[in-house]
């Protein structure tokens, strides 16, 4: 059976490209921001994409949820290739949580009618089950009913994060991708949402992929783990396996470059 | 400057160095917007030469903001009471060098420009040298060649070294970081802060250096202070606080740090079960 999801040769380019740039002399070579990458995901799984600045992460998950379009390659989801335009259910389930949430949410709405609004377009509940079911969600993240009248710019930021979760959640999807969804959030606030992405995946069973510049957190939350750099996997496998003993260089390099608390232990005496 | 009553008895820097050697001393520093919201709550903390002090905190806790006050460069609009003597020079690395350094101006012509203002009466060659000798000091491969480059010809880690290289060019006594790693990807931001390490033991330069990350502190400072809230939480060394906080908000920091909890957790997490990527 095929897996959830499934990446097939795929590349991204960015740049000036098509036959209007290049009558306007503005082609050149373009952007290679995805380089031929192929990689499975199967359902209920977590997995942790890693990788620097530009490595290619973020884009080669942001053309799985269809915010840019593959020059080549093929994604499949559920065994079938995601098209161009895509429907209603296969926009639904796949969903995605930004690194920011201040500015991916509507500052305009309350939190509850952002949850409602995408609950009834895309007819998720009985117009009548509507209110139960925000309320159920906050729950489900673990905010305060007193927040749903609220709008973005009187929640902190992991409340704020809290509901972009809660809206991903809302559309019931089967992968959930977290795009640095806590990078921009306080050490302790941190820790408390990704113990909540953690515990989601469990009683949901959703397959989550974790898009992340930190090592630290892919072992937290994953058991499987994805390397990339300037837009190649160089290493995947088993997050114990990587980290314990990674086979690729630059893996290594980048477990030996993390900011450990071990330093301050180590020098003690010293 | 006018001492502020307070209400509640403060958390206070209970080392005594040696007065002698105290390069930087915060007495009571308080910092409120125009409307009276405190920002920052009466914070003393001494320095002392070639020492090494992390302010580690959430945002909004009020340590960038009382690292700023130092140089004076705090927004207008606040009022600040109480005492600062930073009697050595201070340099100050910020968080986002694309934004610190001026998009229009050469990365040499910058360095030499300080080193210049700071070295009356030198010639220009002089600054010239001075410039390509920092520069190679901060680790920029080829600095003759660099000296001409423009900010948005470098990389993020590059343009943070051009930076220090700046701070460098004022002989400074203390060297004042506001998350100079934050906005650098994990292996730049590991040179970066052997660099800092390095420069730091060979000019016996006292360092501050705020950051939000825990682990980022221990790798270059021996000494930690705490905030929460524009208040003082704990000091003391480094290495002490961590292996034994004294405070609810320390253990809580140390607490959500990951890599503490993997080791806590053990090897293989029980709960997650490997898929197989393939």
């Amino acid at each position: 059976m095929a897996d959830l999801l499934e990446i097939d040769r795929v590349s991204v380019h960015f740049g000036c490209s098509g036959a209007l740039a290049r009558l306007l002399g503005l082609g050149g070579d373009p952007v290679v921001a995805v380089d031929d990458v192929t990689l499975s995901i199967p359902a209920g799984t977590a997995t942790g994409i890693v990788g620097e600045s530009g490595s290619g992460k973020s884009t080669l998950m942001r053309s799985v949820m269809g915010l840019n379009r593959p020059a080549s390659g093929e994604i499949r989801f559920r065994g079938q290739p995601l098209a161009g335009h895509r429907d209603l259910a296969t926009r639904r389930a796949i969903q995605m949580v930004f690194q920011d949430p201040g500015t991916t949410l509507n500052p305009a709405r309350t939190v509850g009618s952002t949850l409602e609004e995408v609950l009834a377009v895309h007819r998720v509940v009985p117009a009548g089950e509507v209110d139960a079911r925000v309320q159920h969600l906050l729950d489900l993240v673990h905010l305060p009913a007193s927040v749903r009248d609220a709008r973005p710019r009187r929640l902190s930021g992991g409340q704020k994060q809290r509901v972009g979760i809660a809206r991903a959640l809302a559309l019931e999807p089967d992968l959930l991708i977290a795009d640095e969804a806590t990078s921009a959030l306080d050490v302790v606030v941190q820790a408390s949402v990704l113990d909540l992405l953690a515990e989601l995946r469990a009683t949901t069973g959703v397959t989550l992929v974790c898009v992340t510049h930190d090592l630290d957190l892919v072992r937290y939350v994953c058991a499987d783990a994805v390397v990339m750099r300037h837009g190649r996997v160089v290493e995947q496998g088993p997050v114990d396996e990587v980290f314990a003993s990674p086979r690729d260089p630059y893996t290594a390099e980048l477990i030996a470059a993390a900011p450990s608390l071990a330093a301050a232990t180590g020098r003690q005496g010293a | 400057m006018r001492r502020r009553p307070t209400k509640t008895s403060p958390v206070t820097d209970t080392r005594a160095p040696d007065t002698d050697q105290v390069v930087l001393s915060v007495r009571h520093l308080h910092l409120e917007t125009e409307d009276g919201t405190p920002l920052v709550q009466d914070l003393s903390f001494e320095l002392a030469r070639g020492e090494t002090l992390g302010i580690v905190g959430e945002s909004g806790s009020g340590k960038s903001l009382s690292l700023r006050s130092v140089l004076g460069i705090q927004p207008e609009s606040l009022v600040l009471t109480g005492g600062i003597d930073c009697a050595a020079r201070a340099a100050m690395v910020f968080q986002e060098p694309a934004t610190a350094l001026n998009p229009t101006m050469r990365v040499g012509s910058f360095v030499a420009g300080v080193w210049r203002r700071h070295h009356p009466g030198e010639s220009r060659s002089a600054a010239r040298a001075a410039a390509i000798e920092l520069f190679d000091q901060v680790g920029i491969v080829d600095p003759a060649k660099r000296f001409g480059a423009w900010p948005h010809e470098l990389s993020g880690g590059m343009r943070q070294r051009v930076m220090i290289a700046g701070a460098l060019a004022t002989s400074p006594e203390v060297l004042l970081c506001d998350e100079p790693t934050t906005a650098l990807d994990v292996r730049v931001q590991a040179q970066i802060l052997a660099l800092l390490h390095r420069l730091v033991v060979e000019r016996e330069m006292a360092m501050v250096f705020v950051s939000h990350d825990l682990a980022v502190v221990s790798s270059v400072c021996e000494r930690l202070l705490v905030m929460r809230h524009g208040e003082l939480v704990e000091t003391g060394p480094l290495a002490d606080v961590v292996a034994a906080p004294g405070q609810p908000y320390t253990r809580d920091l140390l607490a959500a740090n990951l890599a503490r909890r993997l080791a806590d957790r053990g090897a293989s997490p029980a709960s997650l079960t490997t898929g197989g990527v393939s």
